[in-house]
């Protein structure tokens, strides 16, 4: 278990490296001199000339790299052109709120879609068995800004019943304005972990300790919940790392559609300022963020499964 | 599901094999549409595809052309979706949003799977430094969800057609070359792959006329689903802005004007979210027959499909 941390440690941490390496390599992948794909065809000369100097764009390009690497490992990301701040102050605040949404967003889908599918296992065949299959396949083929728009338009333009667009103050208000934007990205894993929850239950109602457990008496109810849950329970596990990843960037669309300050809001506004350093610093941000939540997730899951702990030679490549 | 737990699922499990062999291609979707759920879903797909090729003729409108006289109107005879703020007609735009959104989804899945496949049967069967340094790649790219690559990229790139398509095919490529190379593996210990090179098969041989045919028909499953993942993705890349731009006729595009008008009149939104959602449906349907056909008992490669599910990857 120890070795399996280790080495899984290891490859994110190169995974990572070479991520950082992608971002700082990328402008000059492009064909055409740097500062003008960045800036595009209308820049000044004044701003060409202000983030040649920033990035240090005439300098060589390993330099570059290294420098953009070195920057982000102490929490640098350089000087935004546009501003003349630190980019790393810029994404403070934002990132605190995108953080506090998908986090809201996550134990929202958990708590909702674990009991559906729960539901819908110990009902299997029944009516609500039916209704949750069929509402979650409509579910898993509506993408998240479709459910965001939706929500927006039943619940804020046509009845006020939430804040239409940004955060407001005070406590209660934030908490109000987090509802419609948590509901768009929970939504979907609604279905999804119904669907998972539902199958791997039945799939534990029929192994043999369910019967061991049936014959030494124990109360069905227990069964089902103590057993069979706990062994369901498992695959949800293995699932968690990329929801972390898949929320954090659904939310980019729902803090475009609530007009929520954010990570995503940022980064969208950045590129339509064409600020090359602040995108860059985001998008690695939430590279960061899905490699991490993979990590604890795989970690999690070989906790909790015994049988996979005693691969300890398993090959963390594949 | 984990990259890593779904590879390690796939290691374990499809070195037993699936009992269903399917007669060649046709044969395998004769199968798919002899069931019900199948039969409609490839109906709805092949209606979806006959209405991109002639939207010109179903269209009752142009999909530009402007009428500032009726603007941001609701549904009437000659407008059945309303129009939009410069009086465009809804329907006709959103019947020519299908054309562009089977425009990029197309070569970017195709590309995926070609360049992914190529890529992962040479890690699979290399092996060594190669495969390290090719799986590393891979899971560099995986560590961007989709929209987060698309900003970057595009960014840099500018929001065309071609870009797009770029974008997209750049994200899906890695799962296809993960799960090939994984495939690629367990095949390569057979018994008759060592038979065949010592009879002196080539390398390039044993890759092309057996392993290739052995590790594929998964992957139709797959494109299957990731059709409309990649139309998912573009709408939404549209939508933000960082995508295919105005004015052409896209989904993402018409949604974002929309969206600016949600407060006026809802409905230029209306189209191209049901285009969406009956897409992605029929191609969800579509996807789990073909995995249900392809593995009855639902023993083997479930894990892997479930990814394939996450249309929240947009």
């Amino acid at each position: 278990m120890v070795l399996y941390v280790v080495k899984r440690l290891g490859v994110s941490v190169i995974v990572i490296a070479v991520i950082m390496v992608m971002l700082g390599l990328l402008v000059h992948l492009v064909p055409g001199d740097p500062a003008r794909i960045i800036l595009g065809p209308h820049a000044t000369p004044q701003t060409i000339a202000l983030i040649r100097r920033d990035m240090g764009l005439d300098t060589p390009v390993y330099a570059q790299v290294w420098n953009f690497m070195w920057g982000a490992v102490h929490g640098s990301f350089g000087i935004d052109p546009f501003t003349s701040t630190p980019v790393a102050s810029e994404l403070g605040s934002p990132l605190v709120n995108t953080l506090v949404l998908a986090l809201v967003s996550f134990v929202l889908s958990l708590a909702v879609g674990i009991p559906i599918g729960i539901l819908a296992a110990v009902r299997q065949g029944g009516i609500a068995d039916a209704i949750v299959r069929g509402a979650s396949i409509l579910l898993l083929s509506t993408p998240p800004y479709v459910v965001g728009l939706l929500l927006l338009l039943l619940f804020a333009v046509n009845h006020h019943f939430f804040p239409a667009l940004g955060i407001p103050g005070g406590v209660g208000g934030y908490i109000k304005a987090l509802v419609l934007p948590a509901v768009s990205l929970a939504a979907f894993w609604w279905a999804y972990l119904a669907r998972l929850v539902r199958s791997s239950m039945l799939e534990a109602l029929g192994q043999p300790f369910v019967r061991t457990s049936r014959a030494y008496g124990l109360h069905e109810r227990a069964i089902r919940y103590r057993v069979v849950l706990k062994n369901a329970l498992v695959p949800v596990t293995a699932l968690t790392g990329l929801m972390i990843g898949y929320i954090l960037a659904g939310t980019v669309y729902v803090e475009y559609i609530f007009e929520r300050s954010g990570l995503g809001s940022l980064a969208v506004s950045a590129i339509t300022n064409r600020d090359w350093p602040v995108v860059r610093a985001a998008v690695l941000i939430y590279a960061a963020a899905f490699i991490v939540g993979n990590l604890l997730a795989d970690i999690a899951y070989r906790f909790l499964d015994p049988r996979l702990r005693l691969e300890e030679r398993a090959d963390v490549f594949i | 599901m984990s990259v890593q737990a779904t590879q390690q699922v796939l290691l374990g499990e499809s070195a037993t094999g699936s009992e269903y062999q399917p007669r060649g291609v046709l044969g395998f979707l004769r199968d798919v549409t002899r069931r019900p759920a199948g039969a409609a879903s490839a109906g709805m797909i092949l209606l979806l595809l006959l209405t991109a090729i002639f939207a010109p003729t179903l269209a009752p409108y142009g999909p530009n052309s402007i009428d500032v006289l009726h603007t941001l109107t609701g549904p009437s005879a000659q407008h059945l979706l309303g129009t939009d703020a410069l009086g465009r007609d809804n329907l006709s735009r959103v019947l020519y949003g299908s054309q562009v959104a089977f425009e990029v989804a197309l070569p970017a899945v195709l590309g995926a799977f070609l360049v992914g496949s190529v890529l992962g049967l040479v890690a699979g069967y290399l092996g060594g430094p190669v495969d390290k340094v090719l799986i590393v790649v891979f899971d560099a790219l995986i560590s961007f969800p989709a929209v987060i690559l698309g900003l970057a990229l595009l960014s840099l790139l500018g929001g065309s057609i071609e870009s797009v398509a770029f974008v997209i095919g750049i994200s899906l490529m890695p799962y296809y070359a993960r799960l090939i190379r994984a495939q690629t593996l367990s095949e390569r210990k057979n018994q008759y792959v060592k038979a065949e090179r010592s009879l002196g098969a080539s390398r390039l041989r044993v890759l092309l006329r057996h392993i290739l045919p052995n590790v594929a028909p998964p992957l139709f499953v797959i494109v299957a689903m990731d059709i409309p993942s990649a139309i998912v993705i573009e709408a939404g890349l549209a939508f933000l802005g960082v995508g295919v731009e105005a004015p052409t006729p896209d989904w993402g595009v018409i949604l974002a004007d929309g969206f600016t008008n949600i407060g006026t009149s809802p409905w230029e939104i209306v189209g191209p979210i049901i285009g969406l959602v009956i897409l992605a449906t029929s191609f969800t349907v579509l996807g789990e027959t073909m995995r249900d056909v392809l593995d009855p008992q639902q023993r083997i490669p479930r894990r892997i499909f479930r990814r394939k599910l996450a249309f929240i990857d947009a």
